[in-house]
């Protein structure tokens, strides 16, 4: 069988135009089948990484945002229940002594009351102790009278029981 | 001593072939395997096609099968599919680094070229003539990359492209367009030199070492894969990447930034 190892002539140059056919259809058929599904995936990839870094990067950035927020409110909200706190005590306290000087104020209205009432039947008590010495003084009187007396014996009588009315120290 | 010089010197002349007689000396020639007759024109199947044909079919099957199992890429890589993702980023950033973020779509051409030389280079390996030691492959692809610069040059560059041939001064427009020329040549011959040379000197080591007597066949062990992995492994990879490296350089340097 015949063979070369270099030729430089008309079959040089038809073995480079079936060779480069040869090598056009490989690199068709590679880029066709692998390079070209295979990079545009991986670009995909590429860029659907990148993407969810920067959401990653922004969700990071949010949320410590949202965190410095929050512990600010929690500050406020500290400060706030201690004002709040305050004003309940102070208030309370208030509350307390107010409580405290209205009842005093009521006792001392319901002792007062007490003494007016008792002075009060006191003398409604000594009147009518009054009224009645007077009836029974009369009544036993007129018996006596009835029975035996005279006109001036009737009035001595009168004058001494009232002499003797006022000399006594009734109740008080 | 003259006559060991051109015992010497027939030796090489069997090598390179030009004598073409496989019955003597080493042989690392390509073989035709087939000679058609298409519309009147004689065309020669050679072993480099058949072998690259193999190539594009085992690659093609492999992308087609990664490709089916890969049917629904995940978000989240696994398996397979990482070292698929492995090795299309590799060449993409390659190509980026090169070529900047701009013509990254030069990705699609340079992984299908890259893969058929590192895999033509490697194939010597399993046996195969590799179709890069042959000229055919390696000016196929080059003509392309010329074709490549200097299209993308005037589509890119517009005046500046027939401007940069006067430059740094006119006088040397003859010099500029010797460079242009030779671009393409030395990228070809580069390759091709490079993977013939370390097949011919594997096919002479095995030579030597089929001929050697009694004990001394104990060299058949270890040293033909130590020189397998220099000459097919790292020279193939380093050669494949110097090619497509170069490659891209010489299309990066004719389009504007």
């Amino acid at each position: 069988m015949d063979g070369y190892v270099i030729m430089l002539d008309q079959q040089t140059i038809i073995s480079v135009l079936i060779q480069i056919i040869n090598t056009c259809i490989l690199c068709f058929a590679l880029a066709k089948l692998l390079y070209k599904p295979v990079t545009k995936f991986l670009n995909d990839r590429k860029e659907r990484i990148a993407e969810q870094i920067d959401s990653a990067e922004a969700k990071l950035s949010e949320a410590e945002s949202l965190k410095a927020e929050y512990e600010r409110k929690l500050k406020d909200i500290e400060a706030e229940k201690n004002v709040i706190l305050e004003k309940a005590r102070a208030q309370a306290n208030q509350n307390s002594q107010q409580i405290v000087a209205q009842a005093r104020e009521e006792a001392t209205n319901i002792h007062n009351r007490a003494i007016t009432d008792i002075k009060r039947e006191q003398e409604k008590a000594k009147d009518e102790i009054k009224k009645q010495i007077v009836e029974v003084s009369s009544m036993v009187s007129g018996k006596f009278v009835a029975a035996k007396m005279t006109e001036e014996e009737h009035q001595k009588l009168i004058d001494e029981s009232i002499s003797d009315l006022e000399g006594v120290k009734w109740l008080n | 001593m003259g006559l060991h010089l051109l015992e010497v010197s027939s030796v090489v002349g069997h090598l390179i072939g030009w004598n073409n007689n496989p019955s003597e000396g080493l042989d690392v020639n390509a073989r035709i395997i087939e000679k058609l007759n298409i519309f009147g024109v004689e065309v020669w199947i050679t072993e480099t096609i058949v072998n690259t044909w193999i190539i594009m079919a085992v690659l093609i099957l492999i992308a087609f099968i990664l490709r089916l199992k890969m049917k629904n890429y995940k978000y989240k890589p696994s398996g397979l599919q990482n070292v698929v993702e492995l090795a299309i980023e590799y060449m993409d950033s390659f190509v980026r680094g090169a070529m900047t973020d701009q013509y990254a779509y030069f990705g699609n051409w340079f992984f299908g070229v890259f893969v058929l030389i590192l895999v033509s280079n490697l194939s010597g390996l399993l046996g195969f003539r590799p179709p890069t030691a042959d000229l055919g492959t390696t000016a196929a692809i080059t003509l392309t990359t010329f074709f490549l610069i200097h299209f993308m040059g005037i589509i890119k560059g517009k005046s500046g492209y027939f401007k940069g041939y006067l430059e740094p001064l006119p006088v040397l427009l003859p010099i500029n367009i010797i460079s242009e020329i030779a671009t393409p040549i030395s990228l070809s011959f580069r390759l091709f030199g490079n993977i013939l040379g370390g097949m011919i000197i594997m096919s002479m080591l095995y030579m030597a070492l089929g001929n050697l007597p009694g004990i001394f066949k104990i060299f058949n062990f270890g040293i033909p894969a130590a020189l397998h992995i220099y000459f097919d492994i790292f020279a193939g990879c380093i050669q494949t990447l110097i090619y497509v490296m170069l490659s891209m350089t010489f299309i990066k340097d004719k389009i504007p930034d």
